[in-house]
């Protein structure tokens, strides 16, 4: 964060008030004070950017409105404290709105209040620049060839098409297996466009009960349902000007994705109980292990939203296809891993690196990284021996196997069993299972159509 | 009854005497410049530059709560912005400003020189 000093210039032509202002205002050693009499003398400075002016209105060679002007139009950054003899509503009401911090008339407490309002703005400007470095480094961190991390052609393929998309407000969808990375591809995109420096909002579509989604998505009035208490903005608004994620879309309401398709088609949204139509400016990017060819052919997804969301399609390829990339990545995690844990980075033996690729990982990259932290936590040794690397499947019971069931059964069946187990702790089954709670909520939703929710409910409720 | 009140330039000041004595020292020298600004202005009927001086001296005026020289002051330049005050009444207020000047300055001295 930038250290500096505080640089204060004190218009005023009044000897005395000048006088008292620099006393009072020296006082504090963080402070630079420069002492000005007239507008003139101060304009020929004004290049050196104070941070900010105190500024009298009434000066013998030019009023305080039209100085006042001058420094915002050089510097919109320069905060100016009005000091005024004059306890005017509507001065003070012009100046505010035109920009100033504050309006000061000069009595008693004169002193306390230019120290209040001068520590505010320091505060402020601490923390404006808190959030320019932290911005850097949210640019820095999702650098596409820090974000996107392979060698296989698959991956640079990948690469290649989110940088056609940087350039312009194409709506990308991205596609892939659960764990493949597709919010980590959409951050990529938005920290890396034309819109890096506006909001990134991502909606997990499928965390977000139906019944809730619409007000989530388009926000709504006070009082448009029962518990709407307050006038809430939709993430539409949040991203505007930004990027809006909208992850697994294919799991949205067919009422809703209507409405998606009005929103996305107009550019602008209503909120719940609002007849007032927002225009709004976001880029959308949308993500989906569903194929949504084959959920239109089902009536599940409606294809004249599909063809509007179809823009520039990027699929993530599964870790079991990306070869050596999982030696990569495993890599990277640990390494991330160990300097966030502050502890001696491990190399991998070749048994560990050979059952690495070995494996077929379901959950794609978010599995990977769950293997590689839990054998750097249980390995003792400097390296990442064959024995640290666990995988979820070695785990699952033999006589599991034995039922005739298809494998998308079988999936079912564990979520069922472990939501059981942990008493519908979606986030607990979630982590248990190294797989994303999306991906269980979306289990439990097919649960509740399918007739192995009545069977395993019977079965795992004796 | 007191025609001044310093204490809150004395908070101000702190244990700065140099600094105390310096300000006693501007507020006489610049009243007594206001003034023979606001006679000059008078003199060329200038009542707009003559309201911009009554403005220039009440500041202080009003940090020692000289309460009688504000009361003049604000009528000059109030009556001054709205273009009211005649010369009659200007040259008036002129010369109660200088009496109450004069006599406040005069107990200032008493006190502190």
């Amino acid at each position: 964060m930038k250290q500096h000093g505080f640089t204060i210039c004190v218009i005023e032509d009044n000897e005395w008030y000048n006088k008292l202002l620099v006393h009072t205002l020296s006082l504090n050693p963080d402070f630079t004070i420069k002492s000005y009499l007239t507008a003139d003398s101060f304009l020929k400075d004004l290049d050196t950017s104070p941070d900010l002016v105190t500024l009298d209105v009434r000066l013998p060679d030019m009023s305080g409105t039209e100085l006042f002007k001058k420094i915002k139009e050089h510097n919109p950054n320069i905060q100016v404290i009005i000091i005024s003899e004059q306890d005017e509503i509507q001065t003070a009401v012009d100046f505010l709105k035109n920009g100033a911090y504050d309006y000061i008339v000069k009595e008693k407490d004169i002193k306390t209040r230019l120290h209040h309002s001068i520590n505010l703005i320091r505060a402020n400007r601490q923390l404006e620049d808190k959030i320019a470095v932290l911005e850097k480094e949210v640019i820095n961190k999702y650098d596409l060839q820090k974000t996107i991390i392979g060698n296989s052609s698959a991956v640079q393929n990948v690469l290649k098409l989110v940088e056609k998309t940087l350039e312009n407000n194409i709506t990308v969808v991205i596609t892939g297996e659960t764990g493949t990375g597709k919010e980590v591809v959409a951050k990529a995109i938005h920290y890396n466009s034309i819109r890096k420096n506006k909001n990134f909002i991502a909606v997990n579509v499928a965390a977000i009960p139906s019944e809730l989604i619409e007000s989530e998505l388009f926000g709504h009035e006070k009082g448009s349902f029962t518990g709407a208490n307050n006038r809430r903005i939709g993430k539409f608004e949040e991203a505007n000007g930004g990027t809006l994620f909208l992850d697994e879309i294919g799991e949205l309401d067919l009422s809703l994705q209507a409405k998606l398709l009005r929103a996305l088609q107009e550019k602008e949204i209503t909120r719940i109980g609002s007849n007032a139509p927002i225009k709004f400016d976001s880029r959308i990017i949308v993500a989906t292990h569903r194929n949504l060819k084959e959920e239109i052919k089902t009536g599940r997804f409606r294809e004249d939203l599909f063809y509007r969301l179809m823009g520039f399609p990027i699929e993530l390829p599964p870790l079991r296809s990306r070869g050596q990339d999982v030696l990569v990545l495993a890599k990277y995690f640990i390494n991330g891993f160990c300097k966030e844990n502050k502890i001696p980075i491990k190399t991998l033996t070749e048994e560990a690196k050979n059952k690495l690729l070995n494996y077929h990982y379901p959950g794609n990259i978010r599995e990977l990284k769950s293997v590689i932290e839990f054998a750097l936590v249980i390995g003792s040794n400097k390296e990442i021996i064959g024995e640290d690397i666990s995988f979820i499947s070695d785990e699952l019971s033999p006589e599991i196997v034995t039922e005739e069931m298809s494998l998308r059964e079988y999936e079912l069946k564990i979520v069922s069993s472990f939501l059981k187990k942990y008493n519908n702790d979606v986030k607990m089954v979630a982590e248990k299972l190294n797989i994303g709670q999306a991906t269980v909520y979306r289990m439990i939703k097919e649960l509740n159509g399918t007739k192995i929710k009545a069977k395993e409910i019977q079965q795992t409720g004796k | 009854m007191k025609r001044y009140n310093l204490d809150l330039l004395k908070e101000q000041c702190g244990d700065d005497k140099g600094f105390f004595n310096e300000m006693l020292d501007i507020f006489v020298r610049s009243t007594m410049e206001g003034i023979t600004e606001m006679e000059v202005a008078l003199k060329k009927n200038d009542i707009k530059m003559l309201g911009h001086y009554a403005h220039k001296i009440v500041s202080p005026c009003r940090h020692i709560e000289a309460k009688n020289l504000i009361t003049l002051l604000k009528e000059m330049e109030t009556s001054a912005d709205k273009n009211e005050l005649t010369s009659e009444r200007a040259s008036f207020l002129i010369e109660k400003v200088k009496t109450e000047a004069s006599d406040l300055i005069g107990d200032l001295k008493g006190e502190y020189v």
